[in-house]
């Protein structure tokens, strides 16, 4: 789908653009006699067997077939025990327009340099905004910051000094494709690496995206066999910043004021926090109440004043826990 | 035009399997909504209806998808087939039954559809494993407004007059199955989600900010 501005050559004399959604015409014949591609769905379908199993592809669905096996490295990890973490990021294109619409609207109500223009001019202005020039900038940016977190993802160092990842330890399978990777997960901290590096590029990239952004993190974590569709469907469909799962163990979804706010606050080295956590996860799990564990929290607000504070601050004590048992983790080997 | 009468249904099921088609030989996804082609062989096989035009709409919040797992019988050969994983919908969490809106247009062949008491009917892919048994209940007549915006459903091109559309602006195509006979049939080009669409305001979801 292509986004264009019709009489683009009117650019300069009118500020009344058209804007209107164009797309590719691949000249689908009205019907088509079975076989379909099981694939794209668009196209008839010829019979393909491999390893006993008879598919029906059409020769362009065939030729990317053909094209190699991008998980190949992946494959390769064969550690006892060894979990990976799916990383997907993604550019909400929907969210992006109602981010540039709400931000230009907001620029032009309380900027300072709009402090003389009339209402009606500023009616004017809201409606004959035209977000385009600004999407395509903020899609290269986003491209900036996927790649400066490639760059920087190799940097990050432990206690030691020596990097937590390597070429070998975080993957990325897609030549050239930095919103997908794949990396060893040996203890929490790998995740908190990763989590503090995404959150930090976010800051310097999209400072007014921090709470409401287009731009999403999702990282699902489970033993290297686990089936790759339920990684994808929980990688598809980001719904906060910061998506993290651990398949039946946990599942989070924060922005990154509340990721920084939770960063802050759970220090995963305090024991004493550490076995109070523990023990309201071991509540949560006995009663499956959220209440017994708030009570809890409440009588121990002495103690573990962090807590109530991030119950105050909007997060709920499941986003406590669950951010808790996704980067509690340690190094094991 | 005329704005086109729709008879509204509400539909329930506990398991609902509306599949696309098997990927890699072990894995078939399922849609997330109810094209045309899978009401229309439904109210054929449970009302004796020909040519039914109706088209559905899964409520969000009401499902979500898991995975079941079987081994189909090659009944020729009388051994199990490989595994194959399938996606189905079933009711959310904190929900009861997986919900839908059933839109059927109004004509004479329809009219007894239009009655109080719920029907039971059949929709999607292994009905002999429990799947698809859908409670269907009448709700009432409308006539929706006319509207601008991204189609939310699938429905066959040929279709698109009937439903009450008047103009596609830009179309997002697919295919759906179009049976010519008991044992055979033809893909006929379909308009999917996303599609562009002047019609009934009921087919749309999220209106077109854009110039037309």
């Amino acid at each position: 789908m292509e986004r264009a501005y019709e009489k683009f050559h009117s650019l300069s004399s009118s500020r009344y653009l058209k804007l209107y959604e164009k797309r590719a015409d691949l000249g689908l014949p009205s019907q088509i006699s079975p076989l379909l591609c099981d694939s794209c769905q668009m196209r008839l379908g010829k019979e393909r067997i491999k390893d006993q199993i008879r598919e029906y592809l059409c020769d362009t669905c065939y030729d990317i077939r053909q094209m190699g096996e991008p998980a190949r490295e992946y494959a390769g990890w064969e550690e006892k025990g060894l979990k990976a973490a799916w990383m997907k990021i993604a550019l909400d294109q929907e969210q992006l327009l109602k981010t540039i619409y709400g931000l230009y609207e907001e620029y032009v109500d309380t900027h300072p340099a709009m402090q003389n223009v009339s209402s009606d001019d500023k009616m004017v202005l809201k409606e004959s905004f035209r977000p385009l020039a600004v999407q395509i900038d903020f899609v290269k940016d986003y491209k900036l910051l996927l790649m400066a977190l490639k760059k920087n993802i190799y940097k990050i160092k432990d206690d030691k000094e020596k990097p937590i990842f390597t070429e070998e330890t975080f993957l990325y399978p897609i030549e050239n494709y930095y919103e997908f990777g794949i990396f060893k997960v040996y203890s929490g901290k790998d995740i908190l690496s990763v989590l503090d590096l995404f959150s930090n590029l976010l800051e310097e990239y999209f400072p007014q995206c921090l709470e409401d952004s287009p731009i999403k993190l999702s990282l699902s974590i489970a033993h290297v066999k686990y089936p790759y569709q339920e990684h994808w469907r929980f990688l598809s469909k980001p719904e906060n910043i910061i998506n993290i799962q651990s398949p039946r163990i946990a599942k989070l979804g924060i922005n990154v004021v509340q990721y920084k706010l939770l960063r802050e606050k759970i220090r995963r080295e305090d024991r004493k926090l550490s076995h109070f956590l523990h023990r309201l996860a071991d509540i949560e799990v006995e009663t499956k109440s959220n209440m017994t564990v708030m009570l809890e929290i409440l009588n121990n607000r002495k103690k573990f004043p962090a807590l109530l504070e991030l119950t105050q601050k909007g997060l709920s004590v499941r986003q406590i826990l669950d951010f808790y048992k996704l980067t509690r983790e340690e190094r094991d080997s | 035009m005329k704005n086109k009468t729709f008879l509204h249904f509400e539909l329930k099921t506990r398991a609902l399997a509306i599949g696309e088609r098997i990927k890699g030989g072990t894995f078939r996804p399922c849609i997330e909504t109810i094209p045309t082609s899978t009401l229309k062989g439904s109210f054929r096989d449970h009302f004796g209806l020909e040519d039914v035009l109706a088209i559905g709409f899964l409520r969000e919040s009401t499902y979500q998808k898991d995975i079941f797992t079987y081994a189909p019988f090659d009944a020729f050969l009388g051994t199990a087939k490989l595994p194959i994983s399938l996606e189905y919908l079933k009711p959310a969490n904190g929900t009861k039954a997986v919900e839908a809106d059933i839109y059927v247009v109004k004509n004479e062949a329809v009219k007894l559809l239009a009655k109080d008491a719920p029907t039971e009917i059949s929709l999607g892919a292994l009905k002999s494993k429990g799947f698809g048994r859908c409670e269907l209940r009448y709700i009432g007549e409308i006539k929706p407004n006319l509207k601008v915006g991204y189609l939310k459903g699938r429905l066959l091109e040929d279709e698109c007059s009937a439903f009450g559309i008047i103009k596609v602006i830009k179309p997002c195509y697919g295919y759906l199955f179009y049976p010519t006979s008991e044992v055979s049939g033809v893909y006929k080009r379909a308009l999917f989600e996303g599609s562009i669409i002047e019609g009934p305001e009921i087919l749309i979801k999220g209106e077109y900010k854009y110039d037309s």
